[in-house]
């Protein structure tokens, strides 16, 4: 208790020095933001735009499609908001300031991960919560059961999330390349704006099991409208661990590897 | 003239010094490629024609976007903001070399390199995907998407080129870089063909230069080669040129007023 006490402390002065550096360039972060909403605005467009033309997308219709789409966006914000240091990270490597990661008495994993919490992501989840909750009372039969795993499924995508930031940041380690393998993440991960159904196989099966963005968008949103069972869901869970406990290994695995180049 | 043939040269050594990350960057390529093209596949699911075009008109535009991306779309002048910023634009001024045509034949090695790779990919989602390809053989057609493709990249040149010079007054290069990828994005017609938007709405995106940087060549390519599609789409084109051109002489010319090789 005293340890995850000790932790939130440091998570609190990381995010405080984070929150110090977006009033230090305002004109940056506004313009950052107002991408950000704008990309969201647009895609949004596009789907509106597409539903005057057809009643259906993948057997979903438009409140459904959208929830995917809204939800997609929450989660993606939610895990920029949390690693955005992840994107940083090659520099420390480059640099070989790693070491002075390293040598502080604060988990080097923790402090890769969270170092820096992005504001602007964070000022964005409020507003996608408020649609969420707005569009689920617009899909009728919607059990408590169903919100429930909703909630607990996207934890669990928080949990994936955090295993594949891991594996990108233990890649760097051992490659120093960090910057596309990330963006390959966000990229494939973005497959998820909309229901992973509209894929047809191979490439369904492979981003719903091998690369896990279908459970990480699209299955929260499958439970919440009770088109997954159960086991399912249990089985989902039980994968995530395996991931991140291969993650954990991983990055154990790396850090053997580090050189400590340019230090 | 030849001394910028070995500009092309050397940028295209640093690609290959960098491999991965080039390897991966194609990946990313892909990617946003596939994404949108099984997306309008869902969306054809049982019908042939949505929005006034056929499903193998459609599809065709979404895998030349690979295409036309390489060759459009693909630049190096973000680098002036950073060369701007660092001081380094110093090191150009003194060397008898015209700085815009150095650019010019630096972006030539991304184009050429990104093209190359993006034939080799269209081939392979043509060979796996097995999609209707439509190939255009009428010689009128080509001709003017050549046309249609030297503006394009004269046209995003300029534009690119603008938005450096932003670093002459401010280090904020990267947020309006930003909002501009988004903005050509979707502007330019890489998540949809324009026309398919209320007609209200197409007029105005037809005054705009970033029509005419994906969606009009890839009309053209696609058979729309009526006579007043064509003479307002390069009428245009050649307005947007000209006032491009303008401004980025005028913003070079207040720009290198206030440069004070800061950093150097």
């Amino acid at each position: 208790m005293q340890n995850i006490s000790k932790y939130f402390k440091v998570w609190w002065l990381m995010t405080s020095q984070s929150i110090q550096l977006f009033f230090v360039s305002r004109l940056g972060a506004i313009l950052f933001l107002s991408g950000k909403i704008l990309r969201f605005i647009l895609f949004f467009a596009f789907l509106l735009l597409l539903f005057n033309r057809t009643n259906v997308l993948a057997g979903y219709n438009f409140y459904q499609v959208i929830l995917f789409y809204f939800t997609f966006n929450f989660i993606d914000s939610a895990t920029q908001m949390l690693f955005r240091e992840v994107y940083r990270f090659r520099y420390y490597i480059v640099s070989g300031n790693f070491d002075m990661i390293l040598v502080k008495p604060v988990n080097a994993l923790f402090r890769s991960l969270f170092g820096w919490t992005d504001i602007l992501d964070f000022i964005t989840l409020g507003p996608f919560i408020g649609l969420i909750v707005y569009v689920i009372f617009k899909i009728p039969h919607i059990t408590l059961l169903g919100i429930f795993s909703y909630i607990l499924l996207i934890a669990n995508s928080m949990l994936i999330a955090t295993s594949f930031h891991i594996l990108v940041i233990s890649l760097a380690v051992i490659t120093t390349e960090i910057d596309h393998a990330i963006m390959i993440y966000r990229d494939v991960v973005g497959m998820g704006k909309i229901p992973i159904d509209v894929y047809t196989e191979p490439v369904r099966s492979l981003i719903t099991f091998v690369i896990p963005v279908g459970i990480m968008m699209s299955f929260p949103v499958k439970a919440l409208l009770g088109l997954l069972s159960l086991p399912f869901v249990l089985m989902t869970l039980f994968a995530s661990l395996v991931l991140l406990y291969i993650s954990i290994n991983f990055w154990r695995f790396a850090l053997k590897k580090y050189t400590s180049a340019s230090s | 003239m030849f001394k910028y043939f070995y500009v092309t040269k050397n940028s295209l050594a640093e690609f290959f010094t960098y491999r991965l990350n080039f390897i991966l960057w194609r990946v990313r390529v892909i990617i946003s490629i596939l994404i949108t093209y099984f997306l309008w596949l869902a969306i054809y699911a049982g019908q042939d024609n949505i929005f006034n075009y056929r499903k193998d008109q459609m599809l065709t535009y979404i895998i030349l976007l690979a295409f036309l991306t390489g060759v459009v779309l693909s630049t190096q002048t973000f680098r002036i903001a950073e060369e701007i910023n660092s001081g380094n634009l110093s090191n150009f001024l003194i060397r008898p070399l015209n700085y815009f045509v150095y650019n010019l034949f630096r972006d030539l090695a991304d184009k050429f390199i990104n093209t190359f790779f993006a034939v080799i990919e269209i081939g392979l989602i043509i060979i796996f995907l097995k999609p209707h390809f439509i190939i255009q053989t009428n010689l009128v057609n080509i001709f003017f998407f050549i046309l249609s493709l030297i503006t394009a990249v004269a046209l995003y040149f300029f534009i690119s080129l603008l938005l450096s010079l932003i670093g002459f007054w401010s280090r904020e290069v990267w947020a309006p870089r930003f909002i501009f990828f988004i903005i050509v994005a979707f502007l330019a017609g890489t998540y949809f063909p324009l026309d398919i938007v209320p007609k209200s709405v197409y007029r105005v995106f037809e005054l705009l230069p970033f029509t005419y940087l994906i969606f009009f060549p890839l009309k053209i390519y696609l058979g729309n080669i009526e006579t007043q599609f064509l003479i307002k789409g390069f009428s245009v084109s050649f307005f947007w040129l000209i006032v491009l051109y303008l401004l980025l002489k005028i913003v070079w010319r207040q720009g290198l007023k206030v440069y004070t090789a800061e950093g150097k």
